[in-house]
């Protein structure tokens, strides 16, 4: 269980005004899973992000890392965030350094990590973000493609080899195919076993990847659990403004119209029960 | 919660000097800042202080906001009245505490010293508060246009300040964006000397000046999309008008100025 | 509406630099008065090069643009192309200048020397248009996305134009956002009749236009209805483009023997094709 959250509010005060951000939270984020976190712009869900880093702290409840309270004082601390790796929006304005080489190490480097060990964990982050090391680690960021200085700003994150990895709309802004390899990248990542949290407003790239969605509403959660059954909730998500899947809502008018998909709504498999139930003739998709 | 300040601090209620000129409000205050300076004696202080109680009054401004405007001085206030005090030499002991002598001069001094910093600071603040950004820009262009004469650019130089005030609580939430991301990379932006201090702040600049710069070849874009080609052949939203009541105020200022001035010339 | 084409490109080539390659290589296009046209393409297939030489912020190395029959190189008539041809860029906050919307809305009519008395009329006008009346009186940084782009677009529709050109104007905006200015735009060009370049990435968006574009290596490699253009999915690919989720369900189909047309776009589309294929499968 990498990350428990308990109880978990967060207030901030605006002039007079008191503002709750998060309300009472209660949700665990299991090794090795895709969670998605989905909700309004202002439902509270990168706030919640910045919390499970350490970047920002509760008001209320608590933020367990391996069972261990991430605020609480002590050494330790610092070493227990570096495990949860958090890319924001639109990453690519916060690179900096002369070099690629150096932007991506500046994360390693106030780790205090060898020289050595910095240099691995530049060239790995490189590699999995699909950067070539030679061509690429001497450059200015700047003078990099919009998708290229997000890959190297991804890398920046990857290269501290987070066990968790909390992404912030990383398709924001791009193009198909370069959301394509990215999203590519992120399943890769998951599959070697990196936790990952996506918070996306692209639910077709939810369905696609994640396993387990939780729903944020005015700072609430308000629905939790595996993607299917959140996404076959059609009527309860429009009712918050939050749009479903187009393959989820296929499935929904075709099961009304007497066609049973057997629960099986991502694409492909879409296609493999309609190409049946078609091929059939009729009836129940066998 | 910066995005809640409103630059300047300009407190929106309808009051006879809010609805003043600019220009007219920008020519006290300077007109006024003068004043404080030329006042020959601590007494006459106390019409200076019955035209701002007068002008706090009119303006329908709370004495409060007033006396809050005084809190981030109020160290040097305090530094300034006790350094004349303590440090100042003269003729007429007043007390004596071990080896340090507090003249009456001292005294005079810190009082007058302190008032001045005082009046400044309340007096000009009632222009920041009666007057919108927007109308204060509009009214110190206007006020410098006479100056195209000889080239120099006010039109320029408004929409410069209205831009930046525009951009202000843009870039300080950008700025707050970039310090999160680099914390979250394990930047420290506290511990450590000045030196240590100053060089983690890279992070933090670097990016925001690229992104300040990026901002400003966009604007500059959208801006020429809307057909803007500097300041020849532009109409204005609102126009500014002086009225009897600008110069009744003007009238004003040239009262307090005698009531001043006057004791001095007479005796 | 005159019979002259509102906007058009003969042969237009542009280059950055003297030695850089063509970002637009002998484009040539017509753009009817009225019309909604989507343009896609993938990052640096010269779509937003060839909007900002729509309405002369950029000028042709070799060829022509014309709007409403004014050339763009033409000194004197530069800003009456943009009055004429409206534009609004990707990035909502670096296009207001002012610190309230209104003061804003004001900023083009200021330019082109509107008088003082008619500029409330025609600002209350604008905001209307866009929905955002209500927020006449607002900082800029306190509206979201969605708003501040219609702040945007308000502030060009104030200056009475016939043609909007919109440069990816939904891309860093979240959906609700990105609805709420395609709504706007869409009920401008229907009702007012204001003609609309709508260049984008999102798929569904440029579904709902009347005519599609796809733009690869600066020429236009596809120019059709949606439907046209959307059928073409292996061309698409190719072109690094992605296609509406249905389209692409189509797509998983046929590969698995199914013989299904190829235009499908949306979910309806999906469910008729359904019906059509197997009529017992379905009981509605």
């Amino acid at each position: 269980m990498p990350i428990v959250l308990e109880q978990l509010s967060h207030l901030y005060r605006s002039g007079p005004s008191t503002t709750t951000a998060l309300e009472d939270i209660n949700l665990t984020i299991e090794d090795g899973e895709l969670l998605a976190l989905i909700g309004h712009t202002g439902s509270g869900k990168s706030t919640l992000a910045q919390h499970l880093n350490g970047l920002l702290q509760p008001s209320a409840g608590r933020v367990l890392l391996d069972g261990q309270d991430i605020n609480q004082q002590g050494a330790h601390r610092r070493a227990l965030r570096f495990q949860v790796g958090l890319v924001f929006q639109y990453p690519e304005h916060q690179l900096f350094e002369e070099t690629v080489y150096k932007d991506i190490a500046f994360g390693p480097k106030n780790m205090g990590l060898e020289a050595e060990e910095m240099d691995r964990r530049v060239r790995s982050a490189m590699e999995l973000v699909g950067l070539p090391f030679d061509e690429m680690q001497g450059r200015s960021p700047f003078e990099l493609s919009g998708g290229q200085m997000r890959r190297v700003a991804l890398a920046g994150v990857l290269a501290m080899q987070p066990r968790v990895l909390v992404l912030d709309e990383p398709t924001a802004g791009l193009d198909p195919s370069a959301r394509d390899y990215l999203l590519g990248d992120i399943q890769r990542l998951n599959d070697q076993g990196t936790t990952v949290v996506l918070i996306s407003h692209a639910m077709d790239e939810v369905a696609r990847l994640a396993t387990r969605v939780a729903v944020l509403e005015r700072g609430r959660l308000v629905m939790e659990g595996p993607t299917t059954d959140i996404f076959t909730q059609q009527e309860r998500l429009n009712a918050m403004g939050l749009d479903i899947p187009e393959s989820y809502k296929l499935a929904r008018r075709l099961n009304e119209a007497g066609l049973d998909l057997h629960g099986h709504y991502a694409m492909d498999e879409l296609a493999d029960q309609i190409a049946q139930a078609i091929k059939g003739g009729g009836g129940d998709a066998a | 919660m910066l995005r809640d300040i409103t630059l300047g601090q300009y407190y929106p209620v309808d009051s006879v000097v809010h609805r003043l000129d600019p220009r007219a409000k920008i020519v006290l205050a300077f007109m006024y800042i003068i004043a404080v300076f030329m006042v020959p004696s601590l007494w006459l202080y106390l019409p200076v202080l019955a035209y701002l109680v007068l002008a706090t009054w009119l303006s329908k401004l709370p004495a409060r906001m007033m006396l809050r405007s005084l809190r981030p001085m109020r160290i040097i206030l305090i530094i300034t009245f006790i350094l004349n005090l303590f440090f100042a030499s003269g003729t007429t002991p007043l007390l004596r505490l071990g080896r340090v002598t507090i003249w009456q001069e001292g005294l005079m001094n810190a009082l007058v010293f302190t008032f001045r910093l005082v009046f400044l600071v309340t007096g000009s603040s009632i222009l920041t508060l009666t007057t919108s950004p927007v109308t204060l820009t509009d009214g110190l262009e206007r006020l410098a246009s006479p100056l195209k004469v000889i080239k120099f650019p006010a039109h320029e130089m408004a929409m410069m300040m209205t831009i930046a005030l525009r951009f202000i609580p843009t870039l300080v939430e950008e700025a707050d964006k970039i310090m999160k991301a680099q914390t979250a990379r394990g930047a420290d932006f506290e511990s450590g000397n000045l030196m240590a201090r100053a060089r983690a702040m890279i992070p933090l600049l670097v990016p925001l000046f690229i992104s300040a710069f990026r901002r400003a070849g966009d604007l500059a874009m959208a801006m020429e999309a809307r057909c803007y080609r500097g300041g020849e052949g532009r109409t204005r939203l609102n126009k500014l008008q002086f009225r009897t009541r600008d110069l009744l105020a003007l009238l004003t200022m040239l009262a307090l100025y005698l009531v001043i001035l006057l004791p001095g010339w007479l005796w | 509406m005159s019979d002259q084409p509102h906007l058009q490109v003969k042969d237009l080539s542009y280059r950055y630099e003297p030695e850089a390659p063509l970002a637009l290589d002998g484009v040539s296009l017509v753009v009817p008065h009225g019309q909604f046209v989507a343009v896609l393409g993938h990052n640096g297939s010269g779509k937003s090069t060839l909007a900002k030489l729509l309405n002369g912020l950029f000028l042709p190395t070799e060829g022509q643009v014309t709007v409403s029959g004014m050339d763009t190189r033409d000194d004197g008539k530069v800003w009456d192309i943009r009055r004429t041809a409206g534009m609004v860029f990707q990035n909502p906050d670096n296009q207001l200048v002012a610190t309230r919307v209104y003061d804003d809305v004001a900023f083009g009519l200021e330019n082109i020397g509107v008088p003082s008395e008619e500029m409330p009329a025609r600002i209350d006008e604008a905001l209307k248009l866009t929905g955002m009346l209500e927020f006449a009186d607002r900082a800029p940084h306190l509206l979201s996305g969605g708003q501040k782009q219609r702040v945007a677009i308000a502030g060009i529709l104030a200056m009475h134009p016939e043609a909007l050109i919109l440069d990816e104007a939904t891309a860093m905006l979240d959906p609700r956002g990105r609805k709420e200015v395609l709504d706007t735009v869409q009920r401008l060009n229907r009702e007012q009749g204001i003609t609309v370049v709508w260049i984008t990435h999102f798929m569904q968006e440029a579904a709902t236009a009347q005519r599609v574009l796809v733009m690869d290596h600066g020429k236009i490699a596809m120019d059709g209805t949606p439907r046209q253009v959307f059928s073409q999915v292996e061309r698409l690919r190719a072109l690094r483009l992605d296609v509406p989720p249905m389209t692409h369900l189509a797509q998983l189909l046929r590969q698995r023997g199914v013989d299904i047309g190829m235009d499908v776009l949306s979910v309806d589309d999906m469910v008729k094709e359904v019906k059509r294929l197997c009529p017992s499968c379905l009981n509605s």
